[in-house]
């Protein structure tokens, strides 16, 4: 009779810890549902620069199918397989639409023309830029905050050179966030499929400001 | 008719039409027998099917299809002239910056090189390995020009994407027609598709093409590979930061010596081609590097497929095979009713 009361009663109490323990991996739960927040607007950029040895603000670098860095001699960086970006008429990457090109997308010598995201930059002496687009995908850019962390994805992002547009986007974009100063860091990267930079890799890192939309 | 013609058409005679044909009997007695020879066919129109599934061409001929169609565009004889001549600007270019202007810049003999090449030495890398380089572009270059008149008669081929229904169609026919039985109508028909099958390799022109194509698979057999791709983006980028130096050092620092820009030009003809050339460049040969890239998987899948030399013999053995059995009868019943 003890023995079953002893029994009964070690029973009832891993029952009631099984339920307090998953009451609160519940309500962490939720609590971490809700800290993660969607950010939509644009991610300002800050323009890349190269000093000291290192790159800062926004920046592509690129590096062939061997890892070896592809080096761009038209970068303004000492490193010139950095290449630096300075933001676009809009300021940078807006998230919750999309930033198509142009239409001529390209001049006559295949530089391109889309200026919206980031300005126009020389590479191997033929501009190139990047846009967002629904013909890359059918989702715009969408980044959300959890605490410090970002996360998100740029699946419609591409980039455009020498009369070709190369997918350049990723469902995996990480990075950081300051909620008080809305200063930001984004970063991915995403391998090149078909072309002639087949397996090309394009390691992004994109810094700035966050402005809300609205 | 004597002697073993006569035994094996004898042979055949009874197969088809059973002992009783010989004894006068009912047409429908005459459907008795042991008709090996529609089993045969039967099997034949069953292996003409299979072949296609066989050989997997429901998938590699459409990717056929489309290597040939991307490589349209760079098949001409401007086209192929035009890369010619890219690379023999990039390399007159090369040799003028080596010598005229690394002497202008740095001055004569072997010190002074070496100071041209310490200064720049994204070029002095590119002048490096250029040779190695261009070597290998204009083998790669020769190799497609060579191979034109190759290609072109693969392009003047019924599209690939026909080609597993070539064996398909003509394997019902022939199943349906085996099924049919012994009548002698499905027999003058089962001859026709054989007719057809003899001739078809010559009307779409596959005995001239068959060998050009294959040897046009055999060229391209070291270049369209994943490792050779990447290895001529590799030369790109050597040849890209050679360029960059040109462009964005050695122009500026002949301009600072005090030397105009048609000066530059009258002094250094092939540094100054290959800097105003060099978007042209670019905009001509990376599409086609890219579809050189595009199609290393749709070159392996059609190198898959049997050579095309066999091609045009798919056809013929199966036809002779047919108009044997479907005529063989034929020849020996008038023979047999002449006699009687």
């Amino acid at each position: 009779m003890r023995r079953l009361a002893a029994l009964t009663a070690a029973t009832a109490l891993s029952a009631s810890c099984c339920a307090i323990a998953l009451g609160a991996a519940s309500e962490g739960t939720a609590v971490r549902a809700a800290a993660s927040k969607s950010l939509v607007g644009t991610f300002k950029l800050d323009p890349g620069r190269f000093s000291g040895g290192k790159p800062s603000g926004s920046y592509l670098r690129m590096s062939q199918p061997d890892g070896s860095a592809y080096p761009n001699p038209d970068s303004t960086a000492s490193d010139k397989s950095y290449t630096l970006m300075k933001p676009g008429t809009d300021g940078g990457l807006a998230t919750g639409r999309f930033q198509a090109p142009p239409s001529p997308a390209f001049d006559g010598k295949g530089n391109s023309l889309a200026k919206r995201i980031m300005r126009p930059v020389g590479f191997t002496a033929i501009k190139f830029s990047v846009y967002t687009s629904s013909k890359a995908n059918s989702q715009p850019p969408s980044i959300s905050v959890s605490g410090k962390k970002l996360s998100g994805q740029v699946l419609a992002f591409a980039a455009a050179w020498n009369k070709q547009t190369f997918n350049q986007g990723s469902s995996r974009v990480t990075g950081t966030y300051n909620s008080r100063t809305r200063h930001y860091v984004l970063k991915w990267t995403a391998r090149i499929k078909g072309g002639p930079f087949n397996s090309f890799q394009g390691t992004w890192h994109l810094e700035g400001t966050f402005k809300p939309r609205g | 008719m004597r002697g073993p013609l006569r035994d094996w058409a004898d042979l055949w005679e009874e197969a088809w039409y059973g002992d009783s044909q010989k004894t006068g009997m009912s047409a429908a007695a005459r459907r008795g027998g042991k008709g090996w020879p529609l089993i045969v066919i039967a099997v034949l129109g069953l292996g003409m099917i299979a072949a296609p599934a066989i050989f997997q061409m429901f998938h590699r001929a459409p990717l056929g299809a489309e290597m040939i169609k991307d490589f349209k565009p760079y098949m001409t004889t401007t086209r192929l002239a035009g890369f010619q001549r890219e690379l023999r600007q990039i390399d007159a270019g090369v040799s003028d910056t080596n010598t005229n202007v690394a002497h202008a810049l740095a001055g004569t003999g072997t010190a002074a090189h070496r100071r041209f090449d310490a200064r720049y030495p994204g070029f002095a890398d590119f002048q490096d390995k250029w040779g190695a380089i261009y070597a290998d572009m204009k083998h790669l270059m020769d190799t497609i020009q060579s191979n034109r008149v190759n290609y072109l008669a693969m392009e003047g081929l019924p599209d690939f994407r026909l080609f597993p229904w070539f064996f398909v169609i003509p394997g019902v026919l022939i199943v349906l027609l085996a099924a049919a039985g012994r009548r002698r109508a499905a027999r003058w028909a089962i001859a026709g598709v054989a007719v057809a099958l003899l001739v078809a390799p010559f009307a779409i022109g596959l005995f001239g093409a068959g060998p050009k194509g294959a040897k046009m698979m055999t060229a391209f057999q070291t270049l369209e590979t994943r490792q050779k791709v990447q290895t001529i983006q590799g030369y790109f980028a050597t040849i890209a930061v050679g360029q960059g130096t040109l462009r964005l050092e050695l122009v500026p620092a002949l301009r600072k010596d005090g030397l105009s820009t048609s000066q530059i030009a009258a002094r250094f003809p092939g540094m100054t081609t290959l800097n105003d050339r060099w978007i042209p460049i670019l905009n001509d040969m990376t599409p086609m590097i890219g579809t050189m890239s595009d199609s290393v998987d749709n070159y392996q899948a059609v190198s898959a497929l049997p050579s095309f030399t066999l091609f045009p013999w798919f056809f013929v053995a199966p036809g002779l095979l047919l108009a044997a059995l479907a005529l063989g009868a034929g020849r020996h019943r008038s023979a047999t009713s002449l006699r009687t």
